[in-house]
């Protein structure tokens, strides 16, 4: 019961985060010397203009009002349109026709950088100070200092074979056997094997790209929990029973090492999406990330406003989600009580 | 061990150069960065240019040293900001409690649970694109760290008895913090500002490479990959200059925080 009533708290803490980060963006765009209406008529329009245009889309209402208003369009499904866009597409259909591309973009980052991170890590820590100890933590100062466009463009001037922009090539089109929006899985359903080669070599280099980071980091956390977890005297009694030093790394050591690698994960997802932004553009991959930062070039705040609190939604639920996780995993917070945890992440 | 010790060593030396060309390229034999020689359009380094020129005909080396001025200026008032607001707010809830901690908390946490990209990214929507107003982005969304960093290092000494016997001595609150609160949780926040002076540079050049930092002709390393990253294929040390040089400020600046780190508080010692 303790993890519903966890899952309950986290929940509604979460929601109400999403509306305050919701209401300091809405707050901040109407701060803007002549508000959206100037974004979108340009520094030349005259007042006439400016004060029709906001009587037309109510921004001539109060910033409450118009925050409730918004709200509760947002509660029945509708998140406004993005009205510097040509045709003014509703910003919901954009953002579930890009999300499905940053989602795969990110899934595939994080399925290589969990394992290869944790693999390092543990490399490092079996041979700590030796050698293999020393390049993996080389290669993981490395991989958070080098910025990840340049490294994009790096990979990209190492195979000039591979394709550097899009999802598929541009003869090909997934509209007949679309579903999840996730390519890879889309092509298999439908036995589309052509469409799924062309749609992983246009995934590869940007995954990798995307997985630096957190491979780094995860590598990094991954040793040093462990280093810490085999000095402790449970690992000690395991060795004196006479448990192989095998056993006991996998047995004994990487489960107590797990929490804070659970907890980490969490830490990761900011990074993440800070990734896919620049990942996005690099390789001009049609997701949110690219969305989210042309609508704050071009000041679209519509479109601004509904990219925010999609990504905001996903990284607060994402969060909560690891939170329950490390909770599950971590029998001392299981007997301590949910709500001293329910105040903070744990790590 | 002498291999350990020579890392931070190289990342000061590094720093110092890069810091030293940066802070003298005005009055170093440079070309203009900004001159447009259009017979000498994307040559590739040579005794004329020694790290080549761009599409305008700009000598790549002077426009990499007078980018670092840039470069590095951003990063360190984005720090300077973050420092400035998040350690005050940190100190002042920390050590006032109550619900002025609470409510300092809150916000922190708030923050905190949202992707510093976002606010960055609003934060330049809203004040619109100027290398300016990206230090701003980038110093407001790097805070809660700061913040959460100076609250929980001012926790763990304000009920100490020096703290005690100061206000019993009859110091004011505003002394006490100042002069024992503050001299007392400097050593932590350094650190993280070390860190974080390589993550502003990195963000800030991230957001310059978005093009979100106004003029893309300023020679200021993301700005410079903004402009020539089509061209990677033909004339590639048009992004590898730029490119190579943020890493390496970066990297040399990790390296360095975390030394002092290790150096500072042996108890954090390789933790990641």
């Amino acid at each position: 019961m303790r993890i519903l009533a966890l899952a309950l708290i986290r929940f509604v803490r979460g929601l109400a985060t999403l509306v305050i980060l919701l209401f300091l963006v809405f707050f901040a765009i109407r701060l803007t010397p002549g508000g959206p209406a100037v974004a979108m008529l340009g520094q030349r329009a005259t007042a006439r203009e400016i004060d029709r245009l906001n009587h037309e889309m109510g921004w001539d209402r109060p910033v409450m009002e118009q925050f409730v208003t918004y709200l509760s369009n947002v509660a029945h499904g509708d998140l406004g349109v993005a009205y510097l866009s040509p045709g003014r597409p509703k910003v919901l259909t954009e953002l579930s026709r890009l999300f499905p591309a940053t989602v795969e973009l990110s899934l595939s980052a994080m399925l290589l950088a969990v394992p290869i991170g944790i693999g390092l890590g543990m490399v490092a820590a079996a041979y700590r100070g030796r050698w293999p100890d020393r390049v993996v933590m080389g290669i993981a100062s490395a991989g958070v200092s080098i910025p990840i466009f340049f490294l994009g463009i790096l990979l990209l001037l190492a195979f000039p074979a591979m394709p550097g922009s899009g999802r598929l090539d541009v003869r090909l089109s997934m509209r007949s056997i679309e579903r999840t929006g996730l390519y890879l899985i889309d092509s298999v359903i439908a036995g589309r094997w052509d469409l799924w080669s062309s749609a992983s070599r246009h995934l590869i280099l940007p995954a990798v790209t995307l997985s630096t980071i957190p491979m780094a980091i995860i590598a990094r956390v991954t040793r040093s929990t462990l280093l810490e977890t085999l000095q402790a005297d449970f690992i000690r009694a395991a060795r004196a029973k006479g448990a192989s030093w095998l056993r006991v790394f996998v047995f004994h050591a990487l489960p107590v090492a797990a929490v804070p690698m659970v907890s980490l994960l969490g830490l990761q997802l900011a990074t993440l999406l800070a990734g896919a932004v620049l990942t996005e553009t690099v390789f001009t991959w049609p997701g949110i990330g690219r969305y989210v930062t042309l609508a704050a070039m071009q000041k679209d705040y519509g479109a601004l406003q509904g990219a925010v609190l999609l990504l905001g939604a996903v990284f607060i639920l994402l969060n909560a989600i690891i939170d329950l996780l490390a909770f599950l995993l971590d029998p001392r917070l299981r007997r301590s009580g949910p709500t001293n945890l329910a105040r903070g992440r744990s790590a | 061990m002498s291999r350990l010790l020579s890392a931070p060593l190289w990342a000061g030396i590094i720093l110092a150069t890069v810091s030293f060309l940066a802070i003298a390229s005005p009055v170093l034999p440079l070309q203009d960065p900004y001159v447009q020689q259009s017979l000498d359009r994307l040559m590739p380094p040579s005794s004329a240019h020694w790290l080549g020129t761009d599409d305008l005909g700009r000598d790549m080396l002077s426009r990499l040293l007078h980018g670092g001025r840039y470069s590095l200026f951003v990063g360190m008032v984005a720090v300077g900001i973050s420092l400035g607001i998040g350690g005050t707010l940190g100190i002042c809830g920390g050590y006032a409690g109550g619900w002025i901690d609470r409510g300092i908390s809150s916000i922190t946490e708030i923050l905190l649970a949202v992707p510093g990209i976002l606010i960055a990214l609003v934060t330049i929507a809203v004040l619109g694109p100027s290398l300016f107003n990206v230090m701003i982005a980038v110093g407001l969304s790097q805070i809660p760290h700061y913040a959460r960093q100076s609250r929980a290092s001012v926790l763990s000494i304000r009920s100490q008895d020096f703290v005690l016997a100061s206000r019993m001595a009859g110091s004011s609150h505003g002394r006490i913090m100042l002069y024992h609160i503050l001299p007392n949780v400097a050593g932590p926040i350094l650190v993280l500002a070390t860190m974080g002076l390589g993550s502003a540079i990195l963000e800030s050049a991230a957001l310059s490479f978005l093009g979100l930092s106004g003029d893309p002709n300023r020679p200021e390393w993301g700005s410079m990959l903004h402009l020539t990253r089509e061209r990677f294929q033909d004339q590639p040390w048009l992004v590898l200059v730029p490119g190579l040089a943020i890493s390496g400020s970066v990297l040399s600046f990790n390296i360095l925080g975390d030394w002092l780190r290790d150096r500072l508080d042996p108890k954090l010692q390789s933790r990641g």
